[in-house]
């Protein structure tokens, strides 16, 4: 393939000194013309050396750098970077958090499929990854379909969803589909992670790569239940707009969508989880409320194992591990009604 | 010279409420104030609403028609349509009275620090039958944007019918929070207003809302969407930053939530009046994820009595009439200027 166009990274810092490196190495060693490259780190405004380190970096690197002068929320931060983008000649673009890593075929493997299926809707590309928690475990995490294909418009959300949207994966963007998603996006959500931003907008095809292409660290969710409340809502006005996003889909169970009974189950399961994470931290009360939650959106879970082993053994340790055999495994599913296989 | 009077936009989004828009559109048309822009905007009706709206083209009406019915997004679609210096949001099922624009003009216009003023409403039913509210507030007003912010945390006043907003206001906020629905995205805009201008209030029942099964909050009551939205409308407003300035916001915020708990009951035991255990059972969990104390309270042991031991007693109101029954008028908010009526009229 003979190359001649960039790939902007996009690395939004905020106090994180310690988490550069490690992505940084990674975009270093990917199998991809280096000099088509170009890093772009904006920082909103760290304090413990984290711009410091990047200007020291630039005595070895071509890294751009922008620095906000007072500190503000990710939206605001995304939207002053994405201005800083025009500065930065680019056809694709990646948003990397730190701390994440990139495998050396990321970028080879994603520019080879955007330019033989990229059109001027089908724009963004989403890849398998790998998970990893606080403390470098491995979490498991399965495909969300059982192969590469290329979704219709819209599609990619309703599974998203039933996969408890606890699903990570690794987006890779054509120029100006970002700025784009932001301001088409039809509800607006201030959230730390880009891809359930992008996931609103309904005008973009998506392709699938189930290749896993990076390794992402999960934050612990500081606060579950506000973050299931959150999700249960998004569901639920999906559901009420189903009718006319959804129009030209055949109707009933033909068109192979998720079901809002579905997207409930997980939400259940996720809450379960939360449970046990807070059970084991002695957090009784957050921990209660999340089991209160797996209630209201889903009855039938008070008849569940793992919702009765909580119930039961509130104050032991290691609950986590205890429940895990007997949650809800996430489901791999075909590609859907009117996807093309990759 | 003739000054030509500033423009006020009237935008009217519509679903499916066909039988309710002709009355909606006249009685935006019928308004005293007379350089006004009427758009209808119909979100994919499925009903013969187009039809009706059309009717009014001749009278200057422009109807338009939504790619998609995307719920809350009417604000932002409205706004690229229209140019007037104020605007209205008159839902396709409610009614405003002919001085409403009038009155809230001449306050606008004399006293440009004014982002957004509200006047006070009567409930309507499907069959026109009237319910009288009473004011929220005791008196008609002016008072510094500031001083309503800790209100809106608590409840949101007034509906999109009862209130003009100028247009230089609503763009200088960087335009509108979509996040919500339209049930708590108004709390949200005038929550916003109130961080970028004065505020005004009318005591005077200018509009008409229309209560019915159809309505959309009614739905979302049912569907479970509303107290949801409350939720995050709340959290928004106290976690997003552009309060760090005003503590005496995010200090209300635990009275906000137990208030959307003690909500939330009434709603269960509305839902318990018209037999419906399982959405009932839902509003009670709900209630105590929001609340570390609502458990303790006499409405959740009635509520908790009331579920487990089911009387024959049906037929009751739907939800949202469960807010009707304020009983007590508030003071204005901190550093207000009383309004006559002679100066607004």
């Amino acid at each position: 393939m003979n190359i001649c166009f960039n790939i902007a990274i996009l690395l939004l810092t905020d106090n994180c000194v310690d988490k550069i490196d490690k992505s940084l190495e990674s975009i270093r060693s990917q199998n991809f013309d280096s000099k088509r490259i170009k890093i772009v780190f904006v920082d909103n405004a760290s304090l413990d050396g984290t711009y410091e380190k990047l200007i020291e970096y630039t005595r070895t690197m071509d890294l751009a750098i922008y620095r906000i002068r007072e500190k503000c929320l990710r939206t605001r931060l995304l939207q002053e970077a994405l201005s800083f983008l025009d500065f930065t000649d680019y056809k694709y673009i990646t948003l990397l958090e730190p701390g994440d890593v990139l495998f050396p075929d990321f970028i080879k493997s994603c520019t080879s499929v955007m330019e033989r299926h990229a059109t001027h809707v089908r724009r963004v590309l989403i890849t398998e990854t790998e998970r990893i928690d606080a403390s470098g475990h491995s979490i498991q995490q399965r495909p969300l379909f059982s192969e590469s294909c290329m979704l219709q418009k819209r599609l990619h959300y309703p599974y998203l969803m039933a996969h408890g949207t606890d699903h990570k994966v690794q987006c890779f963007f054509s120029k100006g589909t970002i700025p784009m998603v932001l301001t088409e996006l039809p509800f607006f959500i201030d959230h730390r992670d880009l891809f359930k931003t992008a996931a609103f907008s309904f005008s973009n095809e998506w392709i699938y790569l189930k290749d896993v292409l990076s390794r992402l660290s999960v934050s612990n969710c500081e606060d579950p239940a506000k973050d299931l409340m959150l999700k249960l809502y998004l569901s639920i006005r999906l559901d009420l707009i189903n009718g006319t996003v959804f129009a030209d889909m055949p109707k009933g169970e033909d068109n192979n969508l998720p079901s809002q009974t579905m997207i409930n189950e997980c939400l259940a399961n996720l809450a379960l989880k939360y449970a046990a994470q807070a059970y084991d931290k002695n957090d009784h009360d957050s921990a209660k409320k999340l089991m209160l939650f797996s209630e209201l959106v889903d009855e039938t879970i008070l008849k569940h194992k793992a919702y009765q082993i909580l119930a039961q053994k509130q104050k032991s340790e290691g609950l986590v591990q205890l429940i895990t055999g007997h949650l809800v495994q996430e489901i791999t599913f075909s590609p859907p009604f009117g996807s093309k296989r990759l | 010279m003739i000054t030509q009077k500033p423009l006020v936009s009237i935008m009217i989004p519509n679903k499916d409420h066909a039988r309710f828009l002709g009355p909606c559109i006249e009685s935006a048309l019928s308004q005293t104030y007379d350089n006004i822009d009427i758009v209808v905007l119909d979100n994919c009706s499925e009903d013969n609403s187009v039809e009706v709206a059309s009717k009014y083209i001749k009278h200057g009406v422009r109807v338009c028609k939504n790619a998609h019915n995307i719920i809350n997004n009417n604000y932002k679609v409205l706004d690229r349509l229209t140019k007037g210096d104020y605007m209205i949001l008159l839902c396709a099922d409610d009614l405003i009275k002919p001085t409403a624009l009038e009155k809230c003009v001449n306050i606008m216009e004399h006293h440009p620090n004014v982002g957004y003023v509200h006047f006070e409403r009567d409930y309507v039913d499907a069959h026109g039958n009237i319910t009288e509210l009473d004011p929220f507030y005791n008196a008609s007003f002016i008072a510094p944007g500031e001083a309503a912010l800790p209100i809106y945390l608590l409840t949101d006043v007034a509906q999109p019918a009862q209130c003009l907003i100028r247009r230089s206001v609503f763009t200088q906020m960087l335009g509108y929070n979509t996040e919500f629905d339209h049930t708590n995205a108004d709390k949200e805009l005038w929550f916003k207003l109130s961080l970028a201008s004065d505020y005004a209030y009318i005591r005077e029942k200018l509009s008409l809302i229309r209560i019915h099964d159809a309505r959309e909050s009614v739905i979302g009551f049912n569907n479970f969407f509303h107290p949801l939205a409350m939720y995050l409308s709340i959290d928004s407003q106290v976690n997003r930053g552009m309060l760090k300035n005003h503590q005496n916001v995010v200090d209300r915020a635990p009275a906000a939530y137990d208030k959307l708990a003690q909500e939330s009951l009434h709603i269960a035991r509305s839902c318990l009046n018209q037999g419906n255990r399982t959405l009932a059972k839902k509003y009670i969990l709900f209630s105590q994820i929001v609340s570390d104390t609502i458990d303790t309270t006499d409405i959740f042991q009635n509520v908790m009595f009331k579920l487990n031991n089911p009387d024959n007693h049906k037929g009751g109101q739907n939800p949202e009439q469960v807010f009707i029954a304020r009983k007590r008028n508030y003071p204005p908010p901190d550093g207000f200027t009383t309004l006559t009526e002679s100066q607004y009229s």
